[in-house]
């Protein structure tokens, strides 16, 4: 009672000496890093660490690790390790033997040979043997049950509890926005966020065609389709990111490091906080634990995930992804040269943000000259642009820039195709909200 | 009237008797708009915002000031709109389109 009464009654930090003000660069820089690090996991140290992880959760260490190029492959080695082991009625046991046969016969291909390299010599057998029996009931339960929440919701939620509480409201304020969310903008908007959505968009596409290469066709169909759905349903969940975590792990290592805050969280923190900066995203179940190396490549421009002919982020199994200025787009948008484009990729784009990806590589000028486009209005609201064709109805754009700048202080502009009848851009932007001029006039836009 | 990118919000005097109340996401959010190539989304965390919908339009019963925000998943801002306050009251959201000679069709982001 009375150490509780004590615990209640400790004075909140208010204020950051100037000291401590200035570790704040220092941090963002340090956990910038590990989260852009894309060295190779050292087994032989991460190992030990995933059993005291489990453990500080008062959770039994798993028997059973794999490690993985990319995360890529680490939800399909999951998934194919769920579906040999149950769905028994979905996939027949025929269907299921002939997948094993597979399994083990197409030993060259570097996934396979990742995961059966890594099953060990009981689990091998077993999987072929008894196939239905009570090791697929064991393992199906095993990575159904995501072991996410216990081991990093959890932390977080006691983190923000016993430490974010010592702080001031007006400190953390500060600290939250001069750490958590610029580090997160970074690691998460700019590499988490987009490679969880293209795992999404892509896997059940490039890991089916891959499935097709190696499995027959009446397999692949039944996998593709169940996988899809718990790929989708995996990542939507707060997965554990490894690396990418540092964002708020920095925030309390800044928090407990520097302004000496304490708190019973804080060995459980500490084992946390050195495994996730070791590795990629992980995958943490009963009894298996999957995860995923770094990426061996990431390339940033003006604090954006960007390049401009090559992937933004590769892993060593080839799985990339690519964007300009931040925004995922497809390989061809990025790996074709600015002086081979055509402009009709810039009209033929059904989505405004990679359009606006396509024209600010083109060239705005060379697009507009090129397209043999007009300026025949201009206001507060844009620029309002007219092409005519000889056999069609003429193409009018309305030009408008995003209100909130960019970090570099300018305005991305944007083209909005509008009805041809339109004569001034404010009628052209107030029809793209299904609006007159009179009616369209907001007080507020960022 | 306020905007957020490709969101318009229009303050109204009721809201349609036909509008089924929209659940909140699974980080109890009322989801806005979802951008398709980012990822990122027009949402609001705030509890004191019911929000309906109908075939056409989203509607807003703001009780309390609340915040129109621009998030990740993560809940964290985007740098590509800044968050604006939503005042007591009903609102409809409408959603930027686009002309085609077929139609108009959402605008993706």
């Amino acid at each position: 009672m009375s150490i509780r009464h004590r615990e209640l009654d400790v004075s909140k930090i208010e204020k950051l000496t100037s000291e401590q003000e200035a570790q704040i660069p220092v941090y963002f820089e340090r956990y910038l890093n590990y989260g852009l690090d894309t060295s190779r996991i050292d087994r032989k140290k991460v190992t030990p660490m995933v059993a005291q992880i489990y453990e500080s959760a008062g959770l039994k260490a798993p028997e059973l690790i794999l490690y993985f190029d990319s995360p890529a492959s680490c939800l399909l080695a999951q998934g194919v390790l769920q579906h040999v082991t149950e769905d028994k009625d979905q996939l027949g046991n025929q269907l299921r033997n002939q997948l094993i046969d597979q399994l083990r016969n197409q030993r060259r291909n570097q996934l396979w040979n990742q995961l059966w390299d890594q099953l060990g010599d009981p689990l091998r057998v077993q999987l072929r043997d008894q196939l239905g029996g009570q090791l697929g009931n064991q393992l199906g339960d095993q990575l159904r049950n995501q072991l996410w929440d216990q081991l990093r919701v959890q932390l977080r939620d006691q983190l923000g509890g016993q430490l974010g509480n010592q702080l001031g409201d007006q400190l953390r304020n500060q600290l939250w926005d001069q750490l958590w969310d610029p580090l997160g903008d970074q690691l998460w908007n700019q590499l988490g966020d987009p490679l969880r959505n293209q795992l999404i968009d892509q896997l059940r596409n490039q890991l089916g065609n891959q499935l097709r290469n190696q499995l027959g066709d009446p397999l692949r169909n039944q996998l593709r389709n169940q996988l899809r759905n718990r790929f989708r349903d995996q990542l939507n969940q707060n997965n554990t990111w490894g690396n990418l975590d540092m964002f708020w792990l920095g925030f309390y290592a800044y928090i407990h490091e520097v302004l000496s805050v304490e708190g019973e969280v804080i060995s459980r923190f500490k084992i946390f906080h050195d495994f996730s900066k070791e590795v990629g995203l992980w995958f943490p179940y009963k009894d298996v634990c999957i995860i995923s190396q770094k990426p061996t490549e990431i390339h940033m421009h003006n604090d954006r995930l960007h390049h401009d002919g090559g992937p933004a982020i590769k892993f060593a199994d080839g799985y990339s992804l690519w964007a300009l200025s931040g925004i995922r787009v497809s390989q061809e948008i990025a790996e074709t040269p600015a002086d081979k484009m055509q402009y009709q990729m810039i009209d033929d784009e059904q989505n405004t943000e990679i359009r606006r990806l396509l024209l600010a590589k083109y060239g705005e000028g060379r697009y507009l000259m090129d397209s043999g486009a007009q300026e025949t209005h201009r206001d507060k609201y844009g620029i309002l642009y007219r092409r005519e064709f000889e056999d069609d109805e003429p193409l009018v754009m309305v030009r408008v820039e995003n209100s909130t700048p960019e970090p570099d202080g300018t305005n991305r502009p944007y083209f909005l195709r509008v009805d041809p009848n339109v004569k001034t851009a404010h009628e052209a932007v107030a029809s793209t909200f299904g609006l007159t001029a009179e009616e369209y006039d907001p007080v507020v836009e960022t | 009237m306020q905007r957020q990118g490709d969101v318009l919000i229009i303050d109204v005097d009721e809201i349609p008797e036909d509008a089924e109340e929209m659940k909140r996401d699974d980080l109890d959010r009322i989801v806005l708009a979802d951008g398709e190539a980012t990822g990122h989304a027009h949402v609001i965390r705030g509890r004191q915002v019911r929000a309906y919908q109908t075939a056409t339009a989203i509607y807003l019963a703001v009780v309390q000031q609340s915040i129109l925000e621009h998030l990740t998943r993560e809940n964290i801002p985007t740098k590509e709109h800044d968050g604006i306050p939503l005042t007591p009251g009903k609102k409809m959201v409408v959603r930027q389109v686009e002309y085609t000679p077929q139609g108009v069709r959402r605008v993706e982001d």
